[in-house]
């Protein structure tokens, strides 16, 4: 799986996310997730561990309000009612009605599992693609130097600001400011301090940054610039890709006749 | 001796540069706030979403930069705390909106965006501010509840409120950014934010209203609480620095 090109594994994941999307058929969209657990094998990160449990815990608590969304707030008529109770009056008219049918359970299970096979696959993308793979990744396929520069720093951002947050937070606190026990109006002057500071950072940083860049004579726009790290693309590669183009335009086509992907290819052989 | 013109500096590594840092500051508030006060039924939403304060202001402050980050810093949320995978950039549109909606408002009828700019009466303004956000709340619920009596009296309310306002602070900044930057940005991206996750099949229509004021509601309090004290102390000190964006890109 390692041996894939980080632009491969990033059309997998997209386009095999809009394809959980556009099957028609639940048996599918099963088969997808299951699909997208062998990917996350392959990966042989632990799967097992401690942490990847808890996210995929949370994740699943998550999706859990889809499901109850589904329950609490359409009105499915199905062939089985299993619940039906009016919740709230306005003036002799029901504002909140809460019925469960057959329908509701089964339109409830089908995005709860579109949204699992989606979740999975964007795990797929974090275990197994790097900021760095990603980068190099898309400079190798002549991705604007400029852009995978701002890929690139967004993700130091993203570590940077949780950094600084602290520093200011602990400064402020050992200087007497109370983040825990206070009032509400309190927290929110604290918060405006804090943002006020971290925004003032990021413009000095912006400065810093900018300046290097431009010390270092690259420019914003230039084609003709070579890499070190160069991930040529296969014939692996192109391979993959065309088979998910290829499996996407079918599964359009099967949203559209209402067929199944597993009994066509059944189909196929029988 | 031939003539002085003015040139504009153009798109700069600055510009590039902020963006990125304010993508990452505004994708991680963005998760923290999605962490600590969800709005069930639909993942992704706060009640409380601290980074409409960063980027936001940052749309006024930088142009289209600023809603750029907003874009992408929810395009991170879609990814890291939703179900929504691919859906996330069309989701985000909602994101770029509220950053836009301000910008277009402050472009359009050339307003000056610092907004603390000769502010008089600044504690009544923000009693009415707050006056104005709990009271938009209720317009909310009562848009939701199908209120019209409610929701009449809640405009009314409101357009008092405003001109109050105008009378206490007469600045067109502040009133554009009362109307545009807190209630305009809220409600576009409110809209846009539940309307999409619906149209994927990740809800039900039934249940919009119910995300809608959660969003709206969440925005609100952020933009007006956070993102208004913040304006009117940084706009100043940033329209001095070169990163300041006069025009829509730079």
């Amino acid at each position: 799986m390692v041996k894939i090109h980080p632009v491969t594994k990033l059309a997998l994941v997209f386009i095999l996310s809009v394809i959980s999307l556009v099957l028609p058929n639940i048996l599918d969209v099963i088969y997808l997730l299951l699909f997208d657990f062998i990917l996350i094998i392959l990966t042989k990160v632990p799967i097992f561990s401690k942490g990847f449990r808890k996210a995929i815990i949370a994740f699943l608590l998550a999706n859990l309000s889809i499901f109850i969304a589904w329950f609490f707030f359409s009105h499915e008529s199905g062939n089985i009612t299993i619940f039906e109770v009016n919740i709230v009056l306005i003036k002799d008219k029901w504002i909140w009605h809460i019925l469960i049918t057959d329908q509701t359970i089964y339109k409830a299970a089908n995005i709860s599992l579109r949204a699992i096979t989606m979740f999975f696959l964007m795990l797929f993308m974090f275990v197994s693609i790097s900021d760095r793979d990603l980068i190099h990744g898309l400079r190798s396929i002549k991705f604007p130097f400029s852009v995978c520069l701002v890929i690139s720093m967004t993700f130091r951002g993203l570590s940077m600001f949780q950094q600084e947050y602290f520093v200011v937070k602990e400064a402020m606190m050992t200087r007497g400011v109370e983040f825990e026990k206070t009032s509400i109006p309190k927290k929110i002057k604290n918060f405006i301090s804090i943002f006020i500071v971290l925004i003032i950072l990021m413009f000095k940083r912006t400065e810093e940054m900018s300046a290097s860049i431009e010390a270092r004579g690259i420019p914003l726009r230039q084609k003709k610039r070579t890499v070190y790290h160069y991930y040529p693309m296969k014939m692996r590669d192109y391979l993959i890709i065309f088979l998910l183009i290829s499996f996407f335009i079918y599964s359009i086509y099967l949203r559209i006749v209402g067929g199944s992907f597993l009994y066509s290819i059944i189909g196929l052989f029988m | 001796m031939s003539e002085m013109k003015e040139v504009k500096p153009g798109v700069t590594w600055q510009h590039l540069v902020v963006t990125a840092l304010a993508t990452g500051d505004a994708a991680l508030l963005a998760i923290y706030a999605v962490i600590i006060a969800p709005v069930a039924p639909f993942p992704g939403v706060s009640g409380l979403y601290l980074a409409a304060a960063i980027y936001v202001p940052l749309s006024l402050w930088l142009g289209m930069w600023g809603c750029i980050a907003g874009y992408f810093s929810c395009v991170i949320l879609g990814f890291v705390s939703t179900p929504f995978g691919a859906v996330s950039f069309i989701w985000s549109l909602a994101d770029l909106v509220e950053g836009l909606i301000p910008l277009v408002a402050f472009r359009i009828f050339k307003a000056d965006v610092d907004i603390g700019k000769d502010l008089k009466r600044k504690n009544e303004l923000y009693i009415l501010l707050a006056i104005l956000v709990a009271n938009l709340i209720v317009a909310a619920f009562a848009t939701a509840l199908v209120i019209p009596i409610l929701w009449l009296i809640t405009l009314i309310i409101a357009i008092i409120l405003i001109v109050i306002m105008y009378f206490l602070n007469p600045s067109k900044s502040w009133l554009l950014y009362v109307i545009f930057g807190i209630f305009g940005a809220a409600l576009g991206s409110a809209l846009i934010g539940i309307a999409v996750p619906i149209a994927f099949g990740f809800g039900s229509w039934d249940a919009f209203w119910i995300g809608v004021i959660g969003w709206f509601a969440g925005d609100l309090i952020v933009l007006s609480a956070i993102a208004t004290p913040m304006m009117v102390y940084l706009t100043g000190k940033i329209k001095e620095t070169s990163i300041y964006v006069e025009g829509w890109f730079s």
